[in-house]
């Protein structure tokens, strides 16, 4: 239970920052 | 707790804190503009990271996670979600912008939006805000210092709260930075540490047995999946990620961190480390608070106990108090952190704004001082009285809503003084009567039940969408000229 949180925790941690700094960076270039 | 153990926590707070408070202040160019309040604008990824990550990771994280895990289960998780968004958009749009700008405090850009009646009301609310935060978070340190001690509440709050007051008044900023690098590691090697010895003691070596305890009630199915029930998701979840976002990612707490980064491309890159180094705290927090609620010698003390009574039982005592200096060492740099920026917002705002407009470096660094020792001793007074920390932090949150879509709309498509003022009179007047009157229970259902930051949140666009349409007003301030 712990490593599948860790795991799927970590892993929607970064995809929110990776669609973040991807938005920011086409919202700056408009 | 032995004498010995207890004796090596505070010895460890104290070097730490003392060591980097005096070498850093030594160090430093006392006449440097926001030296002391802005580390000279020179915060590298490190520094920042530990300091974005461990000022909105405080009380409510720790104590607040284990106990809504007892009673909500993973669902809780998402109040570390909110978070990471909040330092999303934190690190992507308003710290960016708040750097960009070159300011010391929040006001002082919604003084050029705004005008100086605004900006000031908002500057003494703002200020409120974070030292009412201040007070949970010195009732935080006393819980934890009164777990380590045997000593009441009170008399923890006082020690705890020097410690936290040192924490800034030597070297301000650069010090909170430094101390934040160091106390970050040690809260993770004591939080995997901890984890791994639970997981050992329970059967099979790990936490199966707890996830079989919640599959075999159909009841409490809910209890292991992030997502709960459909209910708490829009109440707990949509709740928490509005009241966190859009309140710290205008406040001045995680703001003056953002203000005093190298550079803005350091603050974008410290996301990286930033947002998994705060949001990784709860996955243990809430599997803690689970294990906890999945014993029943522990279960039946109730949420507010549970997790803690089973890491005094089942973790021998010297990884105990490991984790309870790293708990404290995480509390305290929230403490820290609202304990300098209301002083440095009542120092650039009021002092400098309206009673010694040429003060320079050091009158500023002195009056920030005394406001930082003046506001902790009065949130360590206040704090004896306990008050709820979680209905507390609702009501507190609720008030910096209104503010941040005020810098947002203000800064990229039109602002008015008129609107602006109307804006915070209508919302503070609803926070108010959300709280301390019965009008939500007369409304009752879903909505009646909703968070006071969706209130905030919803009557705030409203009045300044509607306001900015109807009202001629200025060109948004990126546009203007003194921008």
């Amino acid at each position: 239970m712990f490593i599948n949180m860790f795991v799927s925790t970590f892993v929607v941690i970064m995809f929110m920052v990776a669609a973040g700094q991807i938005i920011a960076k086409a919202v700056s270039k408009k | 707790m032995k004498f010995g153990i207890l004796f090596a926590v505070l010895l460890y707070e104290i070097v730490v804190i003392f060591g980097v408070g005096f070498y850093i202040s030594k160090k430093r160019n006392k006449s440097e503009e926001g030296g002391f309040a802005l580390a000279g604008r020179s915060m590298g990824i490190a520094t920042l990271a530990s300091t974005i990550a461990l000022t909105v990771l405080g009380t409510a994280h720790i104590l607040g996670i284990f106990e809504m895990a007892y009673g909500m289960g993973a669902i809780a998780i998402w109040f570390s979600l909110a978070h990471v968004i909040l330092i999303i958009v934190a690190c992507l749009v308003t710290g960016i912008w708040v750097r960009r700008l070159g300011i010391t405090t929040v006001p002082e850009a919604l003084r050029d939006m705004y005008g100086k009646g605004v900006s000031t009301a908002i500057a003494c609310v703002m200020a409120g805000v974070i030292w009412g935060i201040l007070t949970l978070e010195t009732q935080g340190v006393g819980i934890v210092v009164a777990t380590m001690t045997g000593w009441s509440i009170s008399q923890a709050a006082i020690v705890g709260g020097i410690l936290g007051i040192f924490y800034v008044v030597l070297a301000g900023m650069e010090e909170v930075g430094a101390v934040n690098v160091i106390n970050a590691i040690i809260m993770y090697i004591g939080l995997i540490i901890a984890t791994a010895f639970i997981a050992m003691q329970l059967p099979g070596g790990n936490f199966n047995s707890v996830q079989a305890f919640f599959d075999a009630d159909p009841a409490q199915n809910f209890m292991t999946s992030i997502f709960g029930t459909p209910e708490l998701f829009i109440t707990f979840a949509v709740g928490n990620i509005i009241a966190v976002t859009f309140c710290q990612g205008i406040s001045q707490m995680l703001m003056q961190a953002c203000m005093a980064a190298k550079d803005e491309s350091t603050i974008r890159k410290t996301l990286w480390v930033a947002a998994p180094l705060n949001g990784m705290f709860g996955v243990f927090a809430v599997v803690i608070g689970l294990t906890a609620r999945s014993i029943p010698e522990f279960a039946e003390l109730g949420p507010k106990m549970a997790a803690t009574t089973m890491l005094v039982n089942m973790l021998p005592a010297w990884l105990g108090a490991l984790l309870l200096a790293s708990l404290l060492a995480a509390i305290l740099s929230t403490f820290a952190m609202t304990a300098l920026t209301p002083a440095t917002i009542f120092a650039m705002d009021i002092y400098k704004g309206f009673f010694n407009k040429d003060a320079d470096e050091k009158q500023v660094t002195k009056t920030i001082r005394i406001m930082v020792v003046i506001l902790a001793v009065i949130a360590i007074a206040i704090a004896s009285y306990l008050p709820p920390i979680l209905g507390a932090i609702n009501w507190l949150f609720a008030w910096l809503v209104p503010v941040f879509w005020m810098f947002i709309l203000g800064l990229f498509w039109k602002r008015s003084t008129a609107v602006g003022a109307a804006t915070i009179i209508i919302t503070w007047i609803l926070n108010l009567a959300w709280s301390f009157t019965s009008i939500p229970a007369s409304i009752g259902g879903i909505v009646g039940s909703l968070p006071n930051a969706y209130v905030t949140l919803v009557v705030s666009l409203i009045v300044l969408i509607v306001g900015n349409l109807i009202v001629k007003g200025e060109p948004a301030y990126i546009k203007s000229a003194n921008h």
